[in-house]
């Protein structure tokens, strides 16, 4: 019996294992309160300035709740999420054929394109400990090994398609409130303030993609998994610290 | 079986990454499903 087996053994106390989850997840923990500290702070400022709208034109300010399951909160959510998805999906299936020489975001120069199953212990070359449908061959283990994408892209795919739904409201009230007539749902995705709402959000996240890739090939951050080691050389890529 | 790094057995440390997991796709798909509805009343 090995020292590892008589450890398991014992259970661990609850405290213990309290801070062991909050260690192990540290990352992810602290990104999603920080998600709903700041969602909560969107929908409080965003309630304040919906409504100082409303009495500006007239109308009578919302309650707190009607703001949160209105389509002008809705819309503000979506729109964002969809273009940090849609960064997050073109990255990884941009990093699978495109490189960068030098940037930690990236594999090297050689290496670009789906690469080998033994370079990815798939099929017959899977790990005894890797994952089944990694193992399983066919339609399970394609679906596998495009999994992260198809999850990324679905999830913009949807917030993109509620963007507009959630936009195509929020632009009829305001354009009745102006004496115009309103759009259908085709009408306004070929719209100009659709396509404003879109592309002011994707500009952005492919400008912080590209530098990310760029700035990382000369600048450090000691200790990040994001930056190469330190003292790593310029030119060389695929290794962080 | 044990993890070389930790004294938890790996099953429960799975478990452990698992809920973060899920958690994640529970708030997202909370998120789409329920502004999909709020658009589509709002369609009405």
């Amino acid at each position: 019996v090995s020292v590892a087996t008589k450890i398991t053994a014992t259970p661990e106390r609850a405290p213990n294992r309290i801070r062991s989850f909050a260690r192990e997840n540290s990352l992810s923990l602290f990104f999603g309160v920080l998600f709903l500290a700041a969602v909560f702070g969107q929908s409080l400022a965003g309630h304040r300035s919906y409504n100082a709208d409303l009495l500006q034109h007239g109308g009578e300010a919302v309650s707190y709740t009607s703001y949160l399951v209105s389509s002008a909160f809705a819309q503000a959510v979506m729109e964002n999420w969809q273009s940090e998805f849609l960064q997050f999906a073109l990255l990884i299936v941009a990093t699978v054929w495109l490189v960068q020489r030098g940037s930690p975001e990236s594999k090297k120069v050689g290496k670009a394109g789906l690469e080998t199953k033994r370079d990815q212990a798939i099929g017959y070359a899977a790990r005894p400990d890797s994952p089944a449908w990694a193992k399983a061959g066919g339609v399970r283990t394609w679906l596998f090994s495009n999994s992260l994408l198809i999850a990324m892209v679905g999830i913009f795919v949807a917030s993109w398609f509620v963007q507009s739904l959630t936009g195509l409201n929020r632009y009829n009230e305001e354009t009745v409130e102006h004496g115009g007539s309103t759009v259908s749902w085709p009408g306004y995705v070929t719209n100009a303030a659709f396509w404003e709402d879109t592309l002011q959000n994707w500009q952005s996240e492919f400008l912080a993609v590209g530098t990310m890739a760029v700035f990382a090939i000369y600048l450090r951050q000691r200790g990040s998994s994001e930056s190469k080691p330190v003292g790593t050389p310029h030119g060389e890529t695929e290794t962080s610290g | 079986v044990t993890t070389g790094f930790s004294r938890v057995p790996s099953g429960e440390l799975l478990g452990r990454m698992r809920t973060v997991f899920v958690a994640y796709w529970v708030v997202i798909l909370a998120g789409l499903i329920g502004f999909l509805v709020i658009g589509l009343i709002g369609l009405r």
